[in-house]
């Protein structure tokens, strides 16, 4: 069975639900603490996880200090050498305080995730978005493989989300884009509150160069099972949650599971 | 209009201020700063009342200074904040975002509440303590250089993508 490491640094928060989801998914999780590094290095994994929170408690700027860990060395080389990687939101933000998105040189930080931004609006966002794929991600990210282009509907919550690019990169970034924020039928947003944090092409996950780290904000492993979805949510999924009897729910995948059945695809798991 | 600049730091020792001098220790720079504090700043710019309008906007909004755990002063040119330590020398780097919607609705919401403040812009101070003596160039130098992460392994305190960086004062 293949088997994912989730990394667990001071002050993650969702460690022990992503890990659920990706044995729920078929695939071996394993919770590795920042400082397992020679018990990491011995097990390498399949696919790594960087799990949401508040590593460091967020001290100095989000991510800033989990990017200097020495175990992010390791993660970094399995990065280069092609292993999925998927950070979730401050996952996401120590993906880019590394340098491993947008990734055009590893180890340079050229992007951010700054402060969110909407009108009146300021602080911590927590509630639902919805998500699109781009559909050259899709043949190109192991997380996004098994996507058919339909939006979906992703929790989200954070404080500083807001992907932001020098204007020399504007142009190069957009071939990064996994997702984007979306309407409820997938039409493009009109700003807040479509695109809940002000980022911009309306980003919501970017990848590396080659597709295999994924750096993204909305929380997939919070809406892996139906029952997570709210009921009076617009749209099909909103429409399967109120359609299905209590005993469905049980059973039924969520909108955030094609995530990670991207994953089992790609690792073989039948 | 005046101009005018408050710093806010907690009572306690910070532990975002701590956690950096750990980060930086094991950095292994050539001229580390001994000493590290983190300080809010805040700008304001008010077209009446001077500092006795900023003292006043201060005691409604605990969001600003919250006197069970802050204190507050008016900065001055080329002074030394309170809990620093004389027997060092000191260099401050401010860091702010490009784009920065807490300063646009603090200052809206001023102006809504009767301030006369026309502008707000917030910011962190931090102040690096060398061994007094160092020369002072070398020290910018090296405040400047701990202060802009280009890479994984430089500078921490600034993204440069989202974030300026300025000499304070």
């Amino acid at each position: 069975m293949p088997c994912a490491a989730v990394i667990r640094f001071p002050g993650s928060n969702c460690e022990f639900e992503t890990a659920r989801v990706l044995r729920n998914s078929g695939i071996d999780a394993r919770i590795y603490n920042w400082n397992d590094i020679d018990r990491l290095s011995d097990n390498r994994a399949d696919a790594y996880v960087l799990p949401g929170g508040f590593s460091f408690q967020d001290r100095i700027r989000a991510g800033v200090i989990a990017a200097r860990e020495s175990i992010m060395d390791l993660v970094f080389e399995e990065a280069v050498n092609g292993k999925p990687i998927l950070g979730i939101c401050n996952g996401a933000q120590v993906l880019i305080e590394s340098g491993l998105v947008p990734g055009w040189k590893p180890g340079s930080v050229q992007g951010a995730l700054a402060g969110n931004l909407a009108p009146g609006r300021s602080g911590y966002l927590s509630g639902w978005t919805h998500l699109k794929p781009v559909p050259e991600a899709i043949k190109k990210c192991p997380w996004l493989s098994a996507m058919n282009g339909n939006p979906f509907p992703v929790p989200i919550a954070h404080a500083e989300g807001r992907f932001v690019f020098r204007e020399e990169d504007m142009n190069r970034v957009r071939s990064h884009i996994g997702l984007s924020y979306c309407g409820v039928d997938g039409s493009a947003p009109h700003g807040w509150p479509e695109n809940p944090n002000g980022s911009v092409l309306d980003i919501a996950a970017l990848m590396n160069v080659d597709g295999n780290v994924l750096a993204m904000m909305p929380h997939p492993e919070r809406s892996f099972h139906l029952w997570q979805v709210p009921p009076d949510m617009k749209g099909p999924w909103g429409e399967s949650r109120r359609n299905s009897s209590l005993k469905d729910l049980e059973d039924q995948p969520g909108p955030g599971a094609i995530i990670f059945k991207g994953l089992a695809k790609y690792l073989g798991v039948e | 209009m005046d101009s005018i600049q408050i710093a806010v730091r907690l009572k306690t020792p910070d532990p975002q201020a701590v956690t950096a001098l750990n980060t930086i220790k094991a950095m292994r720079l050539q001229l580390p700063p001994l000493k590290l504090c983190r300080h809010d700043l805040w700008e304001f710019e008010v077209s009446s009342g001077g500092r006795d309008t900023v003292s006043e906007l201060i005691g409604h909004f605990a969001d600003i200074v919250n006197p069970n755990k802050q204190l507050w002063l008016f900065t001055e040119k080329d002074s030394s904040l309170a809990g620093e330590d004389p027997e060092l020398q000191w260099a401050g780097i401010v860091v702010r975002d490009y784009v920065d919607s807490v300063s646009e609705n603090w200052t809206e919401l001023l102006k809504r509440r009767g301030f006369p403040v026309e502008a707000l812009r917030c910011g962190v101070l931090w102040r690096f303590g060398y061994l007094k003596g160092t020369d002072e160039a070398l020290i910018k130098k090296m405040a400047m250089d701990l202060s802009v992460s280009d890479t994984r392994e430089g500078g921490l305190f600034s993204n440069p993508v989202s974030q300026e960086v300025s000499f304070w004062i």
